[in-house]
């Protein structure tokens, strides 16, 4: 193939490279979600909630008392599971979009977890 | 430099190819965002597709006869990956669903397949029968 042309006017690589930056500027400003959505760590005192949106458990850090009963609800567009790092320990099981399940935990301990499906999503439950 | 008038099969080929990009950037823009490596490249697909776009309706032939096979390595790329991350996963990704975005992504991706060969065949056709 005959390169020359390209060669020659290197200009008309300007107006691809412009687009690309432009979209790829765009995606940046526009991202929805951050890192660590929801406070780090919450007691919470009677039922709790981890939400689970833009691939994220929110609080991914959650204190609660034995016997308390954990809901974890789906706000993606895409099923998610909240698995215990510990075989067996709880898991969910598939949680589609817009579902709700609930987990309770009766024994004191900390317990990380992560969704079956994306493992970069990861959480911990404390209970005291 | 003679005047170029885009025909209609690069017309197609570029509007799947600009398809291709948009899921990519909207998946990026609602939820990806800040998905490990997943993220990142939903994110080059896009400003790739994007340029590549471009590239496509360039005045210059080498410009566009180097486009198509990047189009075409970017379409089958992104095919490839969500082949693998609804079956088993990619970078610790899975798609457990066929949902909305990911099958409009795989239509567009598979029609764009074709109608980027059709394009690049007939854009070599073109070069190689115009006079030097």
């Amino acid at each position: 193939m005959n390169l020359q042309p390209l060669l020659r006017r290197p200009t008309i690589l300007i107006a691809p490279l412009v687009a690309a930056i432009i979209v790829a500027a765009a995606g940046l400003a526009l991202r929805t979600g951050t890192p660590n959505a929801g406070p780090a760590k919450v007691v919470a005192a009677g039922p709790a909630a981890v939400a689970i949106k833009n691939y994220l458990f929110a609080p991914a850090k959650l204190t609660v008392k034995v016997g308390t009963r954990v809901t974890f609800t789906n706000s993606d567009s895409t099923p998610h599971t909240a698995t215990a790092d510990a075989g067996g320990t709880f898991d969910t099981g598939s949680i589609a979009t817009g579902q709700a399940k609930p987990v309770s935990f009766n024994k004191s301990g900390t317990f990380t977890y992560h969704c079956a499906f994306h493992a970069f999503m990861t959480g911990v439950v404390t209970v005291n | 430099m003679a005047k170029h008038r885009p025909d209609t099969l690069r017309i197609l080929a570029a509007a799947l190819l600009l398809l291709v990009g948009a899921v990519h950037f909207q998946q990026y823009v609602t939820t990806l965002g800040h998905v490990p490596t997943i993220g990142v490249l939903f994110l080059l697909n896009a400003a790739g597709a994007a340029a590549l776009t471009i590239a496509l309706f360039s005045a210059e032939p080498t410009l566009r006869l180097l486009a198509l096979p990047a189009a075409l390595g970017l379409v089958i790329g992104a095919l490839i990956s969500i082949v693998l991350a609804m079956n088993g996963g990619i970078f610790g990704y899975q798609e457990p669903t066929f949902r909305t975005s990911v099958t409009i992504a795989i239509i567009a991706e598979v029609a764009a397949i074709p109608a980027l060969i059709a394009c690049a065949l007939s854009e070599l056709h073109r070069i190689r029968s115009t006079p030097a």
